[in-house]
């Protein structure tokens, strides 16, 4: 059901029952109220009638007392009953006659004797009746009254009878019969009694029956049927009684329900009751009771559709929010409802439209999600797809591999013997060192066999090892077992048949993926030989060496001995002479000294011991070495050093040798009161030095002098083996001609350079570069000093 | 100053060992020489008071001047708190690091040194002693 229908239908309702209650109450009020009133109005209706009845019999009282107050009358009667005299009865009727026609009700009148005999009537039926015995005529005699009572002929009729007297003597009975008419008139006044409303009289008649004279609504003319109906009719009892009463609801003589007032006539003892049907009476109300169920039946109709029409009204905008509802459900988010009342329902609009938004912005994000996401699958889906051409890719390159593999296998086969086959001594171990495999290298070398090496220890005298002392063997443990690193040095080995032979051994840990030692591979060369020969070298060296310096030292020491006097007094030109003999055999000593380095140069015997040297101390010990010279020729000696100079990895005894020779050059090379500079730099990579731009981090030793320079055209030779310029040689100063070479040797040995600017008579700048990183260590035979 | 010192010179060469002995003696000292290290090792069995020795490397026969030293400091009584003055053509470091390690006194190259000097340190060190 709709809201509408629901609105009308609930207001409806309540309407309904409102009503339902109103009109209970309406009903029950009125009811009360109707009752009451009818009851009270039938109360003053039957009084009305009782006093209306009384009055009239009075008026009729009235009237036959004028009658028999006439006293004409009265003489007549008199007479009469004196004389019996017809003349008066005559009379008596004439004049009762007469009085008959004053009144249409008058129906007979009598005059009665004493005896209670009609003496005379208007009709001829009652004369000479004997009413003797009854109430009337026994109560007429004394005072004037009504009676309704039946005629003997059944008629009822109103008797209305009073004493004749004169002169307080009495006369007779005057009777008056008068009709119902009147009576019935009055009674028969239907005013205010509705449809079924009476009044109803009765008399208890000389038997005492109830009599019910008047003509009754519900059945023909009382005269007809006087008897007592069925039922005792409790209101007219009580009215005879002569009680005033109201009945509510009680049942008359047709056994109806009723509502009644009891009154009684004293005079004609006459009850009275006004009655009417209950239904009547509280028609009124049914019929309001009625008439509310229909107007309230049309006003619930017609509030009904009124509801209808308002409801609509208030339905509307929920209306337009459900079309709304159904609108954004249908997938129109921007949809705005917005109904503007300040009510719930626009308050629910909006917070709808609201919500509207909200789910539209999750929409959106969702919907940007989705798309996001979407973005993100199709390029998984790229991806995956690539993937999978890589996959495919690999395949293929598998295949490949598969096919290469199997040459390498071949190759394999190739190096295994190449490995096999090698002349340098070739062997694999375990982790323990247990041999795996050898090659013929080794059989060559060490004189064992493949066979009996394999699954030995090595390094133990059962092979080839065990000479050189634990020490050196557990350094050597610790290089490749611990610290995994590759060990190279020198060994003495001995072969099977126990003769001792030196090699250079080079042995390699193989780490598995976790860093742990699975093989050794160990090379060795046999450098026996080459040892030898460096000895031999070496010893060629030092024996020649000795045996140039052993007649120098001769020379040196004689001449010494001269010049001191030790064979006795020199003359000058003797000191002379022998002086220069002694200069000379210096310049011997010098050059042997030379020739053994640059001999040790050339053959490559001579030791670099690289440490951490501090530069400049190494300088100045060098310069002071040449002090006397340069006192004596008195140079100007400037030292610029850059403070902050690092230590550097070198050998200090080649590093003072090229100190020696460029220093002494300088001092030598330049005439006296010259000057020279020696300089000390930190060079920066990229930095210039002179003209040269040096790519890494160098010391820069720069020797600058004001000497004789270096002719031009023998500049390029000035780094050669004994040579020495045209220029110094001209000049008498002494010179090997292999400083240079020397410097040039252990430099460039250094990683170093060294080159040189020079202008004849001006001066010279030789430079030296060494790298901070320094000489690498060298194993030789010799050093260089 | 009472007694002159007795240095025994082991020297294979026979003008150098001359040209030594001569100025030797000329500064005050007995001289005792040696060409080889069994002379020397005789002298040393022989002669009570060495008071320095002079030592060559190279000397006639098998053993050198570091075999001397070594008989002098290991296992000879006699010999081992005499100071020693290496007196060598050759230098090597390695041999003057042993000579050295051995606990010569000093280490001089012949072609380089004047016998005044060598004799003058001799007699600085022997008198400090």
């Amino acid at each position: 059901m709709k809201i509408k229908q629901k609105f009308s239908l609930f207001f409806s309702l309540q309407l309904i029952i409102m009503m339902i209650v109103v009109g209970l109450v309406i009903i029950f009020l009125s009811s009360q109220v109707s009752r009451s009133e009818i009851i009270a109005h039938l109360q003053t209706t039957v009084e009305s009638r009782t006093h209306h009845i009384e009055t009239y019999f009075e008026q009729s009282i009235e009237r036959l007392k004028m009658l028999t107050s006439r006293t004409k009358l009265r003489e007549l009667l008199k007479n009469y009953n004196q004389s019996q005299g017809l003349i008066d009865k005559e009379s008596m009727k004439g004049i009762i006659q007469d009085a008959k026609m004053t009144a249409a009700d008058l129906d007979q009148i009598l005059i009665i004797g004493l005896d209670g005999r009609v003496i005379t009537s208007t009709d001829e039926d009652l004369i000479g009746y004997d009413f003797s015995n009854q109430d009337f005529f026994i109560v007429g005699k004394q005072t004037e009254g009504v009676y309704l009572l039946q005629k003997p002929s059944g008629e009822f009729r109103i008797f209305v009878f009073g004493p004749l007297d004169l002169n307080n003597q009495l006369l007779g009975v005057g009777v008056m019969l008068i009709n119902l008419d009147e009576l019935d008139g009055i009674i028969s006044d239907r005013t205010g009694l509705g449809e079924t409303g009476e009044v109803i009289v009765a008399f208890y008649d000389t038997n005492g029956v109830r009599r019910y004279p008047s003509p009754r609504l519900f059945e023909s003319r009382a005269i007809d049927q006087s008897q007592e109906s069925v039922g005792t009719a409790l209101p007219m009892k009580e009215a005879l009684k002569g009680n005033h009463q109201t009945f509510e609801d009680i049942l008359d003589y047709r056994n109806v329900r009723v509502m009644a007032a009891s009154s009684y006539v004293k005079i004609a003892h006459l009850g009275v009751v006004a009655k009417m049907d209950r239904s009547e009476a509280l028609a009124g109300v049914n019929r309001v009771g009625e008439y509310f169920i229909f107007i309230s039946f049309i006003f619930i109709i017609i509030f009904y559709f009124l509801n209808y029409f308002l409801s609509s009204k208030l339905v509307k905008p929920i209306e337009i929010l459900r079309r709304g509802i159904r609108i954004v459900e249908g997938g129109n988010l921007d949809y705005k409802v917005a109904i503007d009342s300040q009510d719930e329902i626009g308050q629910l609009s909006r917070s709808f439209d609201q919500m509207t938004q909200s789910i539209k912005k999750a929409y959106d994000e969702v919907e940007l999600k989705v798309q996001d996401q979407t973005q993100q699958i199709k390029e998984s889906k790229i991806e995956l797809e690539n993937q999978q051409k890589a996959l495919l890719n690999i395949l293929e390159d598998v295949e490949k591999e598969k096919i290469n593999s199997e040459s390498l296998a071949k190759d394999l086969e190739k190096f295994k013997l190449a490995v096999d086959n090698a002349s340098d001594h070739i062997v694999i171990t375990d982790q323990d060192g247990t041999i795996l495999y050898a090659n013929k290298g080794m059989e060559k070398i060490t004189g064992f066999k493949i066979k009996e090496v394999l699954g030995k220890k090595v390094g133990s005298k059962a092979t080839w090892g065990g000479l050189m002392d634990s020490d050196f063997y557990k350094k050597m443990w610790n290089t490749i077992s611990v610290k995994k690193q590759v060990f190279i040095g020198e060994l003495k080995n001995h072969r099977k048949n126990g003769v001792q032979y030196e090699t250079s051994a080079s042995i390699s840990p193989i780490l598995n993926q976790n860093g742990k030692v699975v093989f050794f591979v160990g090379i060795e060369r046999d450098i026996t030989k080459e040892k030898e020969v460096d000895r031999a070298k070496t010893e060629f060296v030092s024996l020649a060496s000795h045996q140039l310096r052993t007649p120098l030292s001769s020379i040196n020491w004689y001449t010494e001995m001269l010049l001191a006097g030790d064979a006795g007094k020199i003359n000058k030109e003797q000191k002379s002479y022998l002086e220069e003999v002694y200069k000379g055999n210096k310049r011997m000593v010098d050059l042997v000294n030379s020739l053994l380095n640059v001999s040790r140069l050339d053959l490559g015997t001579f030791i670099v011991e690289p440490e951490l040297t501090d530069i400049p101390p190494l300088a100045i010990s060098v310069i002071d070495e040449l002090k006397p010279m340069i006192a004596k020729k008195q140079l100007k000696v400037t030292q610029q050093y850059d403070k902050n100079l690092p230590k550097i990895n070198v050998d200090p005894k080649l590093l003072r040798v090229v100190f020696q020779n460029l220093l002494s050059n300088a001092v030598k090379y330049t005439p006296e009161q010259g000057s020279v500079v020696v300089e000390l730099h930190l060079i920066k990579p990229g930095q210039a030095v002179g003209k040269e731009k040096i790519k890494v981090g160098s010391l820069a030793i720069i020797v600058s002098d004001t000497g004789f320079g270096i002719p031009k055209d023998q500049q390029d030779k000035i780094f050669v083996k004994l040579f020495r310029a045209d220029n110094v040689r001209e000049k008498d100063t002494e010179g090997t001609g292999l400083g240079l070479y020397i410097v040039k040797s252990i430099v460039t040995q250094s990683g170093g350079k060294v080159w040189f600017d020079s202008v004849e008579d001006k001066g010279t700048k030789f430079y030296v570069v060494i790298p901070l990183s320094g000489m690498k260590k060298k194993e030789g035979t010799k050093t260089i000093g | 100053m009472n007694k002159n010192k007795v240095i025994l010179v082991l020297e294979d060469e026979l003008p150098l060992l001359d040209a030594i002995k001569s100025k030797l003696a000329k500064s005050g000292f007995e001289v005792v020489t040696a060409r080889s290290i069994e002379q020397a090792k005789n002298h040393i069995q022989d002669v009570e008071n060495i008071d320095a020795i002079w030592l060559d490397h190279y000397l006639l026969g098998k053993e050198n001047g570091l075999d001397f030293v070594a008989w002098c400091k290991i296992n000879n009584d006699k010999c081992d708190r005499i100071p020693i003055f290496v007196v060598s053509n050759t230098a090597s470091p390695e041999k003057v690091q042993s000579y050295l390690k051995f606990g010569v006194e000093k280490y001089y190259i012949k072609a380089e040194k004047r016998l005044e000097e060598i004799i003058s340190d001799i007699k600085s060190s022997l008198f400090i002693e």
